[in-house]
């Protein structure tokens, strides 16, 4: 059994609990003392040993806290990492180029070892996380200063370079935020890289966002790789929602800035082209998220369902409508389209085994 | 999983930190590709360092005819020299030269070319900083003329002649002379190490259009192509900054004076990537 399991197991007791109550209430079932109180006791065994053994939440309290020590680890890691590039920006005037280089490249290595103690000292991992954040941003801290040190002409395949790093802590530790870097890292070269095809600048590859779509789409083919790992399992769902999150993102800006585009047609037609698209693929990912239990991408394909509904709305009334009714007409669509998810929710739940 | 990831992490940073000092050893070994004395002139101190935040030290180079220098005048002067970057350069760069008529649809077609990396052979003083100086001179002549002719007033040929003056004692004589794929190509014909060095650019297109037509028509609307070096500051080692601190210590002391630049000189190198650093850095010196 892992954290999430037992979590699962807690939760199921809690449920259990709770229902036993009500079916006390309504007369269906009563448990007579004697059941009654091997049952509590052994329900409190059990939550105990579950608390002892593996970092879950036993109590909602607990449960919010948790919610509140990952925000804290967040905010935690990026302040440290911001600390680490501002400290070395502070005195490296005043260092020898040896001692700067030095520095550079000891400093990942420290914080590594810092993420191996934090990792063994603390089974939650918050801890692991902040201090592999800051591993992450001492590397590019590493990479960068050398480039501005010597004058090296950039490249965008230092972010394969961050990127594998990054990915090597996430799977090597189970840290969902690292993955995170890692797939920013890695669109950002595959972008970059798949822009320089067509002999364009780097760094102007990211005006085309087309080349976000094809990075997205390799990402969210990521999640389909195994993950057998328990302290990976998080990971198949945040590879679909960065890759879909880039494909829509890109989709959305085309469908609004169409000379933003690759494709040799007029502007208008673009738009008019990544509008229908848009729209097909959010419908698309509400769908295949309901059909594959994908909660985060049913969210997002929603969202953005809404999103792209919303813009042509504001393309099509805005200025000719009186703002009151424009408002109103928003308001409706919103009710529309909430009678429309609970019909799905309410299919859902039929087709549900 | 832990111990082979850390150390798989680990020997990341060590081969990625390796390689990068390996290509800066390779760019340094040997005979540099070009040694350029400058002056505060062409290098003046960084915008960006240093700073309350940031102890860093960098020089800015300065050169005609890239981003920074790409001012207004510089933009006159150099259509009045017809040397811009266009036609079957921009071509030979990769661009798409053909506008259509429409000016709208030439702005779009435009716009939807990416820069492109390129090399550029940029030259300190030589022929180009004499034409530079004979086509401001031209400009002030041109403002006599009109002042003579009561077109404009003696206030503006007093700005334009001290604006010459000035820019003849302190503006940069570094000027981007050709651009070219490749950088052996650039070498072969400017030769002269020390007066040109072969740096990597970056290539944008805009379309240069005079008039009020809304046609574009090759005569007055073309593609025309803006230069950015891809290394445009070049960082100080400490073991320099003595040289440079005292002259900005003496340029403090002389604010004002007439006559006041360059305060520094710096030996620039670039080598066998055309990634440049400096040599040497000393106080005021003979001006080429």
């Amino acid at each position: 059994m892992h954290d999430d399991e037992a979590q699962r197991r807690v939760d199921r007791i809690h449920a259990f609990q709770e229902e036993l109550t009500a079916l006390e209430r309504e007369q269906v079932l009563v448990l007579d003392q004697p059941q009654r109180a091997r049952l509590a006791a052994h329900h409190g065994e059990l939550l105990r040993s579950l608390a002892a053994a593996f970092d879950v939440d036993v109590t909602g309290a607990q449960k919010q806290l948790s919610w509140g020590m990952r925000i804290v680890a967040f905010l935690g890691a990026a302040a440290m990492s911001a600390a680490v590039w501002f400290l070395f920006y502070k005195y490296w005037g005043r260092l020898g180029t040896p001692v700067q280089v030095a520095i550079l490249v000891t400093a990942p290595l420290l914080a590594l070892a810092g993420v191996e103690l934090a990792a063994r000292r603390e089974q939650t991992g918050y801890f692991a996380t902040i201090a592999a954040l800051v591993a992450f941003a001492c590397f590019v801290l590493d990479l960068g200063m050398l480039g501005r040190i010597f004058a090296i002409t950039p490249s965008q395949h230092a972010f394969l370079a961050w990127g594998a790093f990054a990915a090597l802590l996430a799977y090597g530790y189970g840290l969902r935020l690292l993955l995170v870097a890692a797939i920013l890292s890695l669109m950002g070269w595959l972008t970059a890289t798949v822009g320089t095809f067509g002999g364009c600048y780097w760094l102007s590859a990211g005006e085309r966002p087309e080349h976000f779509i094809l990075a997205g789409l390799a990402v969210f083919a990521a999640g389909f790789l195994p993950h057998p790992r328990r302290e990976q399992r998080t990971f198949p769902a945040t590879y679909r929602l960065f890759g879909l999150l880039a494909v829509l993102v890109a989709i959305l800006v085309m469908a609004n800035w169409g000379e933003t585009s690759v494709l040799p047609l007029a502007p208008r037609t673009v738009e008019h082209l990544y509008q229908v698209g848009g729209f097909a693929a959010s419908a698309l990912a509400i769908w295949a998220g309901i059909r594959r239990r994908w909660l985060g991408t049913t969210n997002l394909g929603a969202t953005f369902f809404a999103i792209f509904l919303y813009t042509k709305l504001y393309d099509w009334w805005w200025e000719w409508m009186a703002r009151w009714l424009f408002f109103l007409v928003v308001g409706l669509v919103a009710v529309l389209l909430l009678l429309v998810m609970k019909r799905l929710r309410t299919a859902a739940r039929v087709t549900a085994p | 999983m832990k111990r082979p990831a850390l150390l798989a992490a680990a020997a990341l940073v060590l081969a990625a930190s390796v390689f990068a000092l390996c290509g800066v050893v390779w760019n340094r070994h040997g005979e540099p590709e070009a040694t350029l004395t400058l002056t505060e002139r062409e290098a003046p101190l960084a915008w960006s360092a240093p700073s309350r935040e940031s102890s860093g030290v960098a020089l800015r180079l300065s050169v005609h005819g890239t981003g920074y220098d790409y001012g207004y005048k510089t933009l006159r002067v150099a259509r009045a020299r017809q040397d811009g970057l266009e036609g079957a350069r921009l071509a030979a760069l990769g661009f798409d030269t053909a506008l259509p008529r429409d000016l709208d649809q030439a702005y779009l077609a435009a716009r939807r070319q990416l820069s492109r990396p390129a090399f550029a052979a940029v030259e300190l003083g030589g022929a180009p900083w004499e034409a530079w100086k004979r086509a401001l001179a031209a400009e002030v002549e041109k403002t006599e003329a009109e002042v003579a002719a009561g077109k404009r007033t003696a206030e503006a040929l007093e700005r334009e002649r001290r604006e010459l003056a000035e820019t003849i004692r302190d503006g940069s004589r570094l000027f981007l002379v050709e651009v070219d794929r490749d950088p052996e190509a650039l070498r072969s014909r400017h030769p002269d190490r020390q007066a040109v060095f072969v740096a990597p650019v970056t290539v944008d297109v805009h379309v240069d259009h005079e008039g009020d037509d809304r046609a574009c028509d090759p005569s007055w609307c073309r593609l025309q192509g803006s230069v950015s070096l891809l290394v445009d500051e070049v960082n100080v080692p400490r073991q320099l900054q003595g040289g440079l601190r005292e002259a900005m210590a003496a340029a403090e002391r002389e604010r004002g004076a007439p006559g006041e630049k360059p305060h520094y000189q710096v030996v620039l190198r670039s080598g066998r990537r055309h990634e440049p650093w400096i040599e040497a850095i000393g106080a005021r010196a003979e001006e080429r």
